[in-house]
Order: C-alpha cells, then sequence, then structure tokens
C-alpha cells in the first residue's frame, strides 16, 4: 500500500517537474516581456492589450509560415526551375517582375509529384498545397473559437453590472503602473469620471501601385475624419461612442475588402489572363506593402507631427491620444488580407511576420515618445473580446468563403500553379481519392470520402446533432439563469433577516440605556412601567401565528443582550468590588420574585408568552435593581459596559463572514437558549 | 545551477516552485531583486533558511510599487507580523499573488486586505473614503466622497449591514473582468 502511494507520488512528483521545466521553456520563449512590463508599466493594461493583440497575431502568422514552409516551400526547393527575370528593388514595393516566378507565389508552384530518389514515395504538390493550407485554416479556426469563447465566458457573463460604481472604485485601479506621470493621469480620470457620474447618472510598373495606395489612403483618412465625428456628436455613454466608431470602421474597411474581393473572384478569373492566381497574390502582396507603409506614416504624422503640434504650434490640443480602437481595426485589417492572400501566395506570412513585427517597435516608440493613454473610458477586456470576435466574423469567415468559392467555383490558370488542367483546384481530391481506391489497405479513406465527407445527408445529421447539442446547452443556460436569479432573492432576503436582527437588538439596546440613564428613582419607575407595557403590547402585536418566526428572533436578541450584559458584568464586579451586594445571583433571584409576582397576576395569558414576558421584565428589574446600588458610581460603570459591547461588535462581525444558513442556525440557538432561561426563571 | 554561488538548494527551490506561481528562474531573479535592496542586511546565501526581514521602506523604494497609492498596504497585507516587514518568504509570496498566474479567488482575498484599511474584516465607509481619495488625488468634495461611498456600498452590499463583508466583496469583483488584469504587477 505503502509502496503503491509511495509510487503514485513520485509519478505526481516527476509530472510536476517536467510541467516546470516546460514552463521554464515557454517563459525563455516569451517574446517581448520585458518591453510588455514597460508599456503596461507606463501606459496601463488597456493599451497593453493592442500590443498583446498584435503579439497574438504574430504568433498566428509565424505559425502559418512555418506549416506553408515546411510543407508547400521546402519540397517545391526540390523541383526549381531558373529564373531569368532581373532584380531592381521597386519590386519590393510591387511584388511583380522578379518575384513572379518565386516560391512566393501561387503560380510557381508545380502541379506533378516530386520525387527526389526513386526508393522514396513521391511528394504530391496538389495535396500538399491543399491540405497545408486546408489544416492551417482549421486550427486557426479552432483557436479563435475557443479563444473568443473564453473570452467571452469570462468578460460577458453579466454585463448588467458593468457600470458599478463599486467595481469602478474598488477594481479599476491599474496595480501594474508605476510611472509617476500615468499614476497621476489615472487619478485625474477616474475623479472626472466619478464627477461625471455623479452629475448625470512613377512607370507601367509604379502605375499597379494606384489600387492599393488608393485603398490605403481611404483606410487612413476615413477613420480620422469617423474619429472627428465625436466633436459634433454626443453621446450619453462613452461606450457608445466607442462602439460606434468600431462598427463604422469595420464597415469601411470590410466593404473595401469585400469590393476587392468581389473584383477578384468575378472580374479577373474571367478575363483569363496567363496566371490570374499569382495575379491577385501580387495584389495582395502590394495591399499588405502599402497598408504598412500607411500605417508607418500614419503613426508618424497622426502621432509625431501631431505631438509637435499640440506642443509647439497649439497647446490647446494637447498631446495626441492613442486611438485603440483604430489602430487595432488596421492590425486586423492586415490581418485579413494576409489570410486571403495565403492561398494566392503561400509565403505571404513572413511578410506579414515581419510587418508586425517592425508595427510593435513603431508603436511602442511613437507611444513612448508622443502619446497619452486614451481619456475615454476603456475596458481592456471586455474590448478585447469585442476585437477577437472582429477577427473571427467577418473577417475570418470572410476569408474562409473567398477561399471556398477560389477552391469549389473557380478555375484554376490553365499553365501555372499545382492545379494546371483541372476544372476546380478540388478535383484533385477526387483524382486522389479514385487513385487509392484501387489498394486494399486504404480503402477506409475512400469509404470515410464518399459516405461521410461527399454525402449531403451526414452533414444534414450532423448539423442537426449539433443543432439539438446548442439547443440543450441554451436550455441548460436559461436554467441557471433562473437559478441565478432564485439565489440572488434569497440573498438579498438573507440581508433583511439581518438588519432585522441588528434592528431588534439597537431597539432593546436603547430601551436598556434609557432605563439606567435616568437618576430619579421615581420617573425610572414609571418609564419602567410604560416600557413593560410597550413589551406587553409589542408582544401581543406581533403573536399572530406568521410572526412566530419574528417572536422568537426578539426573544433570542434580548436573552442574548441580557446574557452578554448579566455575565461578564457581574464575573468582573465580583472580583474587582466585593463590597457591591448586587451580585449575578442576587440579581436573579429578585427578578425570579418579581416575575412570579407578575405571574400571577397575568394567569390567564399562555405559557410561551409567560415565559418571555417574563424574561423581558426579569431583565428590567434586575437591570433597576442593580441601578440602587450603583448609583454613585455611574461613570465607572459605564466604562465597564463598554467592554461586553465591544465584544458584542466582534461577535457580530464574525457572524456576518459566516454562510447564512449559519445565521439562521446561531439565531435558532438562541432562541433555545432565551427559551430555557425563560423557562428556568418560571 | 550553473551559478558561481548556491542560493537556494535545490529542495528549496522545488518548495518555492510548488508553492508559488513562479519558475526557478524567477525565484533566482527575486531573489536578486531582494538581495538588491539591502546587499548588506541580505545574504547572498539562502541555504540555511535565515531570519531576515526588510523594513517597509525598503521594499517601497521598489519602482514596482513606488508611485502605487495602496503600495503601503499592499506591503502590510503580505508581511507576517502585519507591520509591512517582509522575509523573502513574504516578498514571494506578495509578487506570486501579484502575477497574473494567481486565480481571481487568491487575488480577491488579498485585494480585500488592502482596501481593509483598518483591518476589521469589513470594507467600511472609512475605508472606501480613503480608497477615493487615494486613487483620485484628493480632489473630490466632500460630498462628492460621501455621496460616492454612500453609492458603493448600496450597490455592492447584498445583506444590507452598511458595510462590504468578504463575500459582498468577492461578489462585486466576480462580475468585474477587468479586476485580474489589473491587479497585477509584473516584476
Amino acid at each position: 500500500m505503502n509502496c503503491c502511494n509511495g509510487c503514485i507520488y513520485s509519478i505526481k512528483l516527476s509530472f510536476r517537474r517536467s510541467k516546470q521545466v516546460a514552463s521554464e521553456i515557454l517563459e525563455a520563449l516569451r517574446l517581448w516581456h520585458g518591453t510588455l512590463k514597460v508599456i503596461e508599466g507606463k501606459f496601463g493594461t488597456s493599451i497593453l492589450s493592442y500590443f498583446n493583440f498584435i503579439k497574438w497575431l504574430l504568433m498566428f502568422n509565424i505559425f502559418s509560415f512555418v506549416v506553408n514552409f515546411s510543407f508547400i516551400t521546402i519540397p517545391q526547393f526540390f523541383d526549381m526551375a531558373p529564373n531569368n527575370l532581373s532584380f531592381t528593388g521597386l519590386e519590393l514595393l510591387t511584388g511583380t517582375g522578379y518575384f513572379e516566378d518565386t516560391v512566393l507565389y501561387y503560380g510557381y508552384y508545380t502541379n506533378s509529384s516530386i520525387r527526389k530518389d526513386a526508393n522514396l514515395g513521391a511528394y504530391d504538390m496538389q495535396l500538399a498545397y491543399i491540405f497545408t493550407i486546408g489544416l492551417y485554416f482549421a486550427t486557426c479556426l479552432l483557436i479563435l473559437l475557443f479563444s473568443m469563447a473564453k473570452s467571452f465566458r469570462n468578460n460577458f457573463i453579466n454585463p448588467a453590472s458593468f457600470s458599478g460604481n463599486a467595481a469602478k472604485l474598488l477594481c479599476s485601479w491599474d496595480f501594474s503602473i508605476n510611472n509617476e506621470k500615468a499614476v497621476k493621469l489615472k487619478k485625474k480620470h477616474l475623479s472626472t469620471q466619478i464627477k461625471k457620474s455623479n452629475l448625470n447618472e512613377l512607370t507601367k510598373q509604379a502605375s499597379t501601385l494606384l489600387v492599393p495606395v488608393v485603398v490605403a489612403l481611404i483606410n487612413l483618412i476615413l477613420p480620422l475624419v469617423y474619429s472627428m465625428f465625436r466633436l459634433v456628436e454626443k453621446f450619453k455613454y462613452p461606450q457608445h461612442e466607442v462602439y460606434v466608431l468600431i462598427i463604422r470602421n469595420v464597415l469601411l474597411k470590410f466593404s473595401i475588402i469585400g469590393i476587392l474581393c468581389y473584383y477578384w473572384l468575378e472580374r479577373i478569373t474571367v478575363i483569363n489572363r496567363e496566371c490570374w492566381e499569382s495575379y491577385i497574390g501580387q495584389d495582395i502582396y502590394r495591399l499588405v506593402v502599402i497598408d504598412f507603409l500607411f500605417v508607418l506614416l500614419g503613426s508618424f504624422f497622426g502621432e509625431f507631427l501631431r505631438k509637435i503640434i499640440g506642443t509647439r504650434c497649439c497647446k490647446t490640443l494637447g498631446l495626441p491620444e492613442f486611438d485603440i480602437a483604430r489602430n487595432v481595426l488596421d492590425l486586423i485589417y492586415a490581418q485579413t488580407l494576409a489570410w486571403i492572400g495565403i492561398y494566392f501566395s503561400p509565403l505571404l506570412p513572413i511578410i506579414q511576420m515581419i510587418k508586425l513585427f517592425i508595427i510593435f517597435y513603431v508603436k511602442k516608440v511613437s507611444l513612448m515618445m508622443n502619446c497619452i493613454p486614451p481619456r475615454r473610458a476603456w475596458r481592456a477586456s471586455q474590448m478585447t473580446t469585442v476585437f477577437v470576435f472582429i477577427l473571427f466574423f467577418p473577417s475570418f469567415v470572410g476569408v474562409l468563403s473567398v477561399i471556398g468559392v477560389t477552391f469549389w467555383r473557380r478555375e484554376p490558370s490553365e499553365r501555372c500553379g499545382p492545379f494546371r488542367n483541372l476544372s476546380t483546384p478540388y478535383e484533385s481530391v477526387d483524382a486522389w481519392i479514385s487513385s487509392i481506391e484501387l489498394f486494399d489497405n486504404t480503402k477506409w479513406v475512400a469509404w470515410i470520402y464518399h459516405n461521410l465527407v461527399e454525402s449531403v445527408l451526414f452533414f444534414y445529421i450532423l448539423t442537426l446533432i449539433v443543432l439539438v447539442i446548442s439547443h440543450l446547452y441554451w436550455q441548460i443556460v436559461q436554467g441557471r439563469k433562473i437559478m441565478v436569479k432564485l439565489l440572488l432573492t434569497q440573498i438579498a432576503n438573507e440581508g433583511k433577516d439581518k438588519s432585522f436582527l441588528l434592528e431588534e437588538l439597537r431597539k432593546s439596546e436603547k430601551k436598556s440605556e434609557r432605563n439606567r440613564g435616568a437618576p430619579h428613582q421615581i420617573s425610572q419607575r414609571q418609564v419602567q412601567q410604560s416600557h413593560t407595557s410597550e413589551d406587553q403590547q409589542m408582544a401581543h402585536e406581533s403573536r399572530p401565528e406568521d410572526n412566530s418566526r419574528s417572536n422568537a428572533l426578539e426573544l433570542a436578541m434580548r436573552a442574548r443582550q441580557q446574557m452578554e450584559e448579566s455575565s461578564p458584568m457581574g464575573s468582573r464586579r465580583a472580583s474587582t468590588d466585593n463590597s457591591v451586594p448586587s451580585d449575578t445571583m442576587a440579581r436573579i433571584m429578585r427578578a425570579r420574585q418579581q416575575a412570579e409576582h407578575e405571574d400571577q397576576q397575568a394567569k390567564y395569558e399562555e405559557e410561551n408568552r409567560n415565559a418571555m414576558e417574563m424574561a423581558v421584565r426579569a431583565r428590567q428589574q434586575d437591570e433597576y435593581v442593580e441601578e440602587q446600588p450603583q448609583y454613585s458610581g455611574e461613570q465607572s460603570r459605564d466604562f465597564e459596559r463598554q467592554h461586553p459591547w465591544n465584544h458584542t461588535g466582534q461577535s457580530d462581525g464574525y457572524e456576518a463572514q459566516q454562510p447564512s444558513s449559519q445565521a439562521r442556525t446561531d439565531a435558532l440557538a438562541m432562541a433555545m437558549r432565551a427559551r430555557q432561561q425563560a423557562e428556568g426563571d418560571h | 545551477m550553473g551559478n558561481k554561488q548556491t542560493i537556494f538548494t535545490d529542495e528549496q527551490l522545488d518548495a518555492y516552485q510548488d508553492c508559488t506561481f513562479f519558475t526557478r528562474k524567477e525565484i533566482l531573479r527575486l531573489h536578486g531583486r531582494f538581495y538588491e535592496l539591502a546587499p548588506n542586511i541580505v545574504p547572498m546565501d539562502y541555504t540555511d533558511d535565515p531570519d531576515v526581514k526588510l523594513p517597509i521602506q525598503l521594499i517601497l523604494s521598489m519602482p514596482e510599487l513606488m508611485e502605487n497609492p495602496f503600495k503601503e498596504r499592499i506591503v502590510q497585507a503580505f508581511s507576517e507580523d502585519g507591520e509591512g516587514n517582509l522575509s523573502f518568504n513574504d516578498f514571494v509570496d506578495m509578487f506570486s499573488v501579484m502575477s497574473e498566474m494567481a486565480p481571481r479567488e487568491l487575488k480577491a482575498i488579498y485585494a480585500f486586505k488592502i482596501y481593509d484599511f483598518n483591518t476589521d474584516n469589513f470594507i467600511c465607509k472609512s475605508d472606501l473614503e480613503k480608497t477615493l481619495n487615494k486613487v483620485t488625488r484628493e480632489e473630490l468634495e466632500e460630498e462628492e466622497v460621501t455621496l460616492v461611498c454612500e453609492k458603493v456600498i448600496e450597490e455592492a452590499d447584498m445583506d444590507g449591514d452598511g458595510k462590504l463583508a468578504f463575500a459582498d466583496f468577492e461578489n462585486m469583483i466576480s462580475k468585474a473582468p477587468d479586476f485580474l488584469s489589473t491587479f497585477h504587477i509584473r516584476i
């Protein structure tokens, strides 16, 4: 047994060690750790979310580059055709000329099987192309879906409770900021936010650059115009302003991409150029590169020059803000282009990688030198969710549909690319399956293909199953929501119970103080009389069955008070001042005598209520008796009284931390004690 | 571990790894930071668990904490004696809880401690007022401060006792998704 436990322990230990080793390796790979720390320290989490987004996109592109390079480009190197075109330099911008005959574009790839060694199997380029890109998109889809779902789960659980003062005050301080200026700015933002919420609730070649330059110009200028709209439009909530801005920019960027895609797929494919895929690839390459240049220009003019103007010429403008929404949408736009481009130009991810890498540093420097954090309310985690969502839809879904149309509906060019001489790229899969059917040991692949992948019925059933499952989950979610509501009302009720108890406690406390405070015996007695009658009345009023619980509570409160008052005080007095005759026992005796006397007078009353009233009266009498010998030493007594009340306060505090059921059992226990005491007196 | 000098034994490093969210390298880096604060007090060799505590003033001089308005409270919340003197264990503990790996529940416990200025296990009105003044450059009017604090209590106090118990606080935190990312100090 021991041996077995030891064995399990050591396995667990080694598992944990290996996990730690893995985390250490991951830590070493963590890119830009220090830089991100600096940015976070200076500008807080909201700006950091932009840089994290860049990092995340970079990971996507590194992954796709590695996959494409290793499965498509490296095999192609074994089947290289000589490149006779000259390289001038402008190609870097236009992507045409020299690059046309390189691995950069679709058109260069062969449609044959590559066989280096007769002993080894052949490498089918068509299939490699399809499966690499297909698997890459499938992986992206999964990653996007999971990160989106996770982000939604964490950040949109309960959107109703977002605009809270409580959260604003206690959760909004960014502990990671360690820059003096940023701290000051943050403080200023918070105070204005709180105040507000209180008040209102060249050559032929170069001519190809025309389209990308126009597109990039539109992309650069219109968002700036949009952000100027806020001078005219007045929104009640700053969040609405941000959302409207995002929606406008998304509509703009995706209508541009939509028009381009329509032009590529409907016009270019019909014109029947020599190699239209490569042509589209070049178009996308230019768009990506020019967009990159305009991002650089944008941060130069939009941020650097703006800062110069703001600090030198027109001081009222002040420093420019770092517009996270616009910058992130630029990134999403660029990523969409890069994704579309993967099919037409498998090595486009490397351009995108370089681009993101440079953008990271340019933006960092520009931010550090020129900008201040955004003034408007910015909920970093919520916005990240929105951005991941936009990246998924329309961006990724749109890309999938464009690639899908190309793959299933468009005829590939006749003279270039891996799919030449086919009517659609998809035909290569068909051909592969029919070739596989000849072998016995791979028949199952063909079977899967014919009966599952190609079968309409299978997808119909699959869709049905998915719909049923999502319906089930939807119902579960609804059920949980009801449960949450019930639990919330329960919490509210418990709160009411507790405040009722406290109210009662306060009442009786006041009473006992009034009883004690009066100096004249006669008036004291009168007051006491009136109180007794009040108590009796109260007992009568709260008597009905439905109120039996509050009765018990009242009783409990009083009993407890009595206990607390009598026991520590009595014992203390006994130890410190022996000459005082009224020690606890004597008081109880007297109280009981009085109670018995009262009891005879009130024979008609029921047993239960008797006991309660007695308890009440016993206490008052008790206190009254105690009052007389102590009359001179009022002050010292007051001091003593402090002690038990301090004690009560603490125990109350303790109770508050307990779960609500505990509070209820506490009340029950108190009621029991009260009754016991009362019965004892009786 | 290839160092010129042994700072921790392997067992110690394993223990630190088990108890915190840090890797070995990070533990060693933290020791470096701790050592930097007072090279003449903190020994380089920690293999025999020396009982060294750094006073709060030294800890507060770290750039990660220097500008934080809650710096004293943070250090006090993590010091074993409650005065703000930190042993190396407390120090590691502090940055472990503030790291991004720490779960929400753990962070909530310490955030509550930090905001509970008078350490009565409740965030009461005076605590909120202090918090508000610390995060707003003390430029709000007195009535505004009172108003905001009342609103906060009204909003977050589930059991109606006029102050926020830990359960209230935790409940509020669970609805504030930003909390996890903002209650975070990168070391």
